[in-house]
This record gives structure tokens, C-alpha cells and sequence, in this order.
């Protein structure tokens, strides 16, 4: 059984009481300032661990015994509420617990609460919550990105070693690019899907953040898997044995697609690092790159109007009040008062795209241009080991007014929902510091090939090891002084 | 945004077969009853309920 570095210090964080105690104050002082979680509940996430676990003999590889870990407000865990982010499920408690969760609970994590991010996960900053912001570990002014911004703030600052997402156009991988962390997505069907709220059925996975390389290996490793509740999960393939020498890395050529002055610079570094440690960088072309977006939220748009259907106010969910006469109207209110304005924009946009007539010129066409990405995707892995591509064109920005606005936001998908229209699995990781702020860059890699997206991470922290944030304090085990995370990195 | 999406004509896609699923596994299982999870916890998110009905405006 392999238990990794750090699961080593927090396996006593909930059970030993002077652990417990200063990890609750050190808790209390950054959620002050953070906002990271809507509902955090060690007692009722250790109540729910224990009714979960069982002592089963299986062939994982990974413990996870007393690891406390968030998880986004929209995969379920039994009696925590399941909010998405909504004021129309405000109240709602969810009934039943995520295969992903369960399989975790099996293994002995505990689900502490659950993290905030933007509604239904339609957003990049999590501005677009019901319930307010969550801010950035490393600039309080800053968004944590989104729609995962909260578990990606929450293990940033050291609150949690991991943290449960979900990536539908990149909303693993771009707040843990903001946050200075390791972000995940793994393949399409390579993790069930039971129990996530579904927002895009065919672009959506759950996905692992964390500090560790190790940890998000450990967590995948247990998570991922066929279930026979959702039928679009597949068995895993075997992982690869670990590569000797350096991988070869397709490098898209970006002219077309502006980057911030902070992202070109990490992009640069990023480039040199890999290079330095035997990396051999070819250059692809990925043409369709440029229609991607607009393919993408087609689709995305398209399928959040069928699976938003439900939240109508009737067996669930918050039911306008002053209603008169009829179940119509009923629901008009509950969905008017209940929804917020970007859910709203993308419900109407899919409804729209979906009319009878329409459908040749949006959504039909928007998934034959989806064909053509996923042939390019698979004809440049047939050169390359891995294809590497920024994150976002952006640093994490301020929030509010003097931020992104929606439409831009929407643009700058661009990197990230590529891997989500393919369904290969990527991997954001932190490449360097830009003005005292993280920038993160990404690998893509084929199907089910996760285990090479880690080891080429574990290679490129000897040139950029993981960056710790002002607010980010290390777990201490007990009876040491010294901890075991890392001090905080300038760039390289 | 529609605007936006109308960028997607400049794109040839003849020839090219929608992307209508995808996993392209079919599979199915046994038709068993499960003890999924209890009512209690699922009626307890509705809005109003009368006995374990759950009441809504008249739809007449």
C-alpha cells in the first residue's frame, strides 16, 4: 500500500485533538478571508465517512485514511446540502453520495464541506455564484478562477490536501492555474459521472486538485473506474511504464491567439524548462483551434437547457412564493427568482440553438466541427508524447468591474475546452511566477494515458517546484517543528 | 454570443459525421431493485407537502 508523502501529515489532522483544534483556528482565520466553502462541517463529513466506509479487500493501491478533502458544491455527498452554486437549491440536501465520494469514503478520506463555485458551473471566477465570491489565496483582490474556484482556494492556502472538481471547458484546470496548484482532468469515462449535477453531459468529468503530484495520482487512483450507474464510464486502460529519457511534446503554434504579457513570459520559461530537462518540443498545427470556442459553447449551451429542465420548483428546490393559480407560473418564478442571470443567458442560448429549423446551422454543425478537432487531436498524438498549451491567456484577474467581462471570459476557453470537445485527459500545473502571481501552462495527452500527464509534472517541479501562497501554512505533524510542505518559490 | 456562434460558417464541414455521443459503448445491466436511499430524505427537499404528497397549484 502506497501512502503518499503528504497524506502522511494530515492522517491524524481530524483525530487528534491539538491537530483537530489548530487546524479548525487556522480554518476559521482563512475562510474570514477566502470564502472558499458554502457548507464546511468536519463532524457531519466524518458522521458521513464512517456510514460510508467499509472495510473492503481491494485491489487499489492508494489509502487515504483520515485525509480530509472539499468537494464542489455540485457532486453529491449524503446530507450535505447540494447547492450548485444556486439560490434554487439553496435548502437542498442531497439524498445520496457520488460514486467518486463513495469510493473515497471506502478508502477513509473525509469530506469536510463543500466549496464554492459559480453557478451550475457556467463560469471563470466563480463570480457567477449565488452565494458571493471566493477570493484569491495569493492577491485577496484577485478571482480564484472558476467554476471550482473554492476548491481550488481551499487547497491552495493549505485548508485541505485535495479537493473534488468539475472540468467541462476547463473549470479544473483554470482555477488551479490561478491558484498556484495541481488541477486534473481526466478522461471522459474514465470517472463516473453519478452524482455530479449535470450541467454538459458529453463535456463534463470530475476531476482532483491538489499540491501533490503524488496525491492527485493516489486520488485518481482510487476514483476512476467503470460504474454501472452511469454508462458513460469505461474501464481504465493499463497505466504505462514510466518513461525513460524525456517525452516529446507538441507545441501548437499560438500566433493567432493574444496572450498577456504574464502568460507569454511563463510560456517562454515553461518552454526552456522543459528543454533543459531532455524534453524534445515539435511543433503542430492545430488549425480548428480557432472555431473551438464558438463549437464548444453551442454544445455546452445545447446540453445545460435539456439537463437545467428539472429545476423547476416543484419536487425540489426553492418554490417562488406568492405564486396564485398554476404550476406555469410557479415555475416561470421559481426559475426567474432562483436562477441567475448567466445560467439564464446559457439556458436561453441552448433552447435557442435547439429549435426545430435551427439545429443544421448551430448545433449539428458545432459537432462536425467537433469531429474535426478530435481527428486533428488524434493525428498530432500520433508524433507526439504529450501536447503542452497555456492554460488561460491570462493571470487570474481582479474581480468585479475592473476584471474580465463575460464575453471575454468566454473567449479565453480557448485552451481549455479543447481537452473537454476531445475528452482527453489534461493537467494544469504551476510553471512559474508572474508579479508575484501564479501562471499556470497545461498538458494534454491521449485517452486514458493520465499516468504520463503526472510523470512529466513530477519532472518539470525540479525546474518550478510548487509555489506556496502568503496564506498557504503547511500541515505539522505531531511532535515536529519542522513541516513538510515548501516554502514559498519565486520564479525561476 | 450568436454572433459569435455564426463564426462556425466559415467552416467546411463536409464530409465530416456529427460527434453525436461520446462513448460509443452500449451497455446494459440487470433489472434488480436496489435499496437506493430513503424517502424521508428525498421528500424532505420538497417545498410543501401534504401526508407524502407534494402539492402544487391546480393544474385544471
Amino acid at each position: 500500500m502506497h501512502v503518499s508523502g503528504q497524506a502522511n501529515s494530515w492522517a491524524q489532522t481530524l483525530i487528534d485533538p491539538i491537530q483537530r483544534s489548530s487546524w479548525l483556528e487556522f480554518v476559521r482565520e482563512r475562510e474570514d478571508q477566502l470564502r472558499a466553502f458554502l457548507q464546511f462541517d468536519p463532524d457531519l463529513g466524518q458522521e458521513v465517512a464512517a456510514a460510508g466506509s467499509a472495510l473492503c479487500e481491494s485491489d487499489k493501491t492508494a489509502s487515504l485514511q483520515g485525509i480530509p478533502f472539499a468537494v464542489k458544491d455540485n457532486i453529491a455527498v449524503r446530507n450535505f446540502k447540494l447547492t450548485c452554486g444556486s439560490k434554487l437549491l439553496k435548502d437542498f440536501v442531497s439524498p445520496y453520495t457520488a460514486t467518486v465520494v463513495q469510493r473515497l469514503l471506502e478508502r477513509g478520506a473525509v469530506p469536510v464541506g463543500k466549496t464554492n463555485l459559480d453557478e451550475f458551473g457556467m463560469g471563470s471566477s466563480t463570480e457567477n455564484s449565488g452565494f458571493g465570491l471566493t477570493y484569491n489565496p495569493w492577491d485577496l483582490k484577485r478571482v480564484p478562477g472558476g467554476s471550482s474556484g473554492g476548491s481550488a482556494a481551499a487547497v491552495a492556502a493549505g485548508i485541505v490536501p485535495f479537493a473534488l472538481g468539475s472540468d467541462t471547458g476547463g473549470s479544473v484546470r483554470q482555477p488551479a492555474a490561478f491558484c498556484g496548484v495541481y488541477g486534473l482532468k481526466p478522461t471522459y469515462g474514465a470517472v463516473s459521472r453519478f452524482g455530479l449535477v449535470a450541467y454538459a453531459s458529453s463535456l463534463e468529468v470530475i476531476g482532483v486538485i491538489a499540491r501533490e503530484i503524488s496525491m492527485i495520482r493516489d486520488v485518481f487512483s482510487v476514483m476512476r473506474g467503470q460504474d454501472p450507474r452511469d454508462h458513460s464510464s469505461l474501464p481504465h486502460a493499463e497505466a504505462e511504464p514510466a518513461k525513460e529519457g524525456g517525452f516529446t511534446v507538441g507545441v501548437p503554434d499560438l500566433a493567432s491567439i493574444s496572450l498577456h504579457e504574464e502568460v507569454q513570459s511563463s510560456w517562454e520559461k515553461t518552454l526552456d524548462g522543459l528543454k533543459s530537462l531532455g524534453f524534445d518540443m515539435e511543433k503542430i498545427e492545430l488549425p480548428t483551434l480557432d472555431y473551438l470556442v464558438s463549437a464548444y459553447y453551442v454544445i455546452a449551451c445545447a446540453e445545460a437547457s435539456a439537463n437545467l429542465a428539472r429545476f423547476d420548483g416543484i419536487r425540489y428546490g426553492t418554490r417562488s412564493a406568492g405564486f396564485s393559480g398554476n404550476p406555469e407560473q410557479l415555475v416561470r418564478l421559481s426559475r426567474s427568482r432562483g436562477l441567475g442571470d448567466e445560467v439564464k443567458l446559457r439556458i436561453l442560448l441552448g433552447t435557442y440553438v435547439l429549435r426545430s429549423g435551427f439545429q443544421d446551422q448551430y448545433y449539428l454543425r458545432a459537432q462536425r466541427i467537433r469531429t474535426a478537432i478530435r481527428r486533428e487531436f488524434e493525428a498530432a498524438f500520433s508524433g507526439v508524447d504529450l501536447i503542452l498549451m497555456p492554460v488561460y491567456p491570462c493571470g487570474p484577474f481582479k474581480w468585479g468591474s475592473e476584471g474580465l467581462d463575460p464575453f471575454s471570459q468566454k473567449l479565453s476557453d480557448i485552451f481549455t475546452c479543447s481537452a473537454n470537445m476531445t475528452g482527453l485527459p489534461a493537467l494544469s500545473f504551476p510553471a512559474s511566477l508572474e508579479n508575484a502571481l501564479p501562471i499556470g501552462m497545461q498538458f494534454l495527452a491521449p485517452p486514458f494515458a493520465e499516468e504520463r500527464l503526472l510523470q512529466a509534472c513530477e519532472r518539470f517541479a525540479q525546474v518550478f517546484p510548487i509555489p506556496a501562497c502568503p496564506l498557504y501554512r503547511p500541515r505539522q505533524s505531531a511532535g515536529q517543528n519542522e513541516s513538510e510542505g515548501s516554502g514559498a518559490h519565486s520564479s525561476a | 454570443m450568436l454572433e459569435y456562434f455564426s463564426k462556425m460558417r466559415e467552416f467546411d464541414v463536409e464530409g465530416l459525421p456529427p460527434t453525436a455521443r461520446m462513448t460509443q459503448n452500449n451497455r446494459t445491466r440487470k433489472d434488480t431493485a436496489v435499496a437506493n436511499t430513503d424517502t424521508e430524505a428525498i421528500l424532505g427537499n420538497a417545498p410543501e407537502l401534504e401526508d407524502r404528497f407534494i402539492v402544487i397549484p391546480n393544474v385544471l
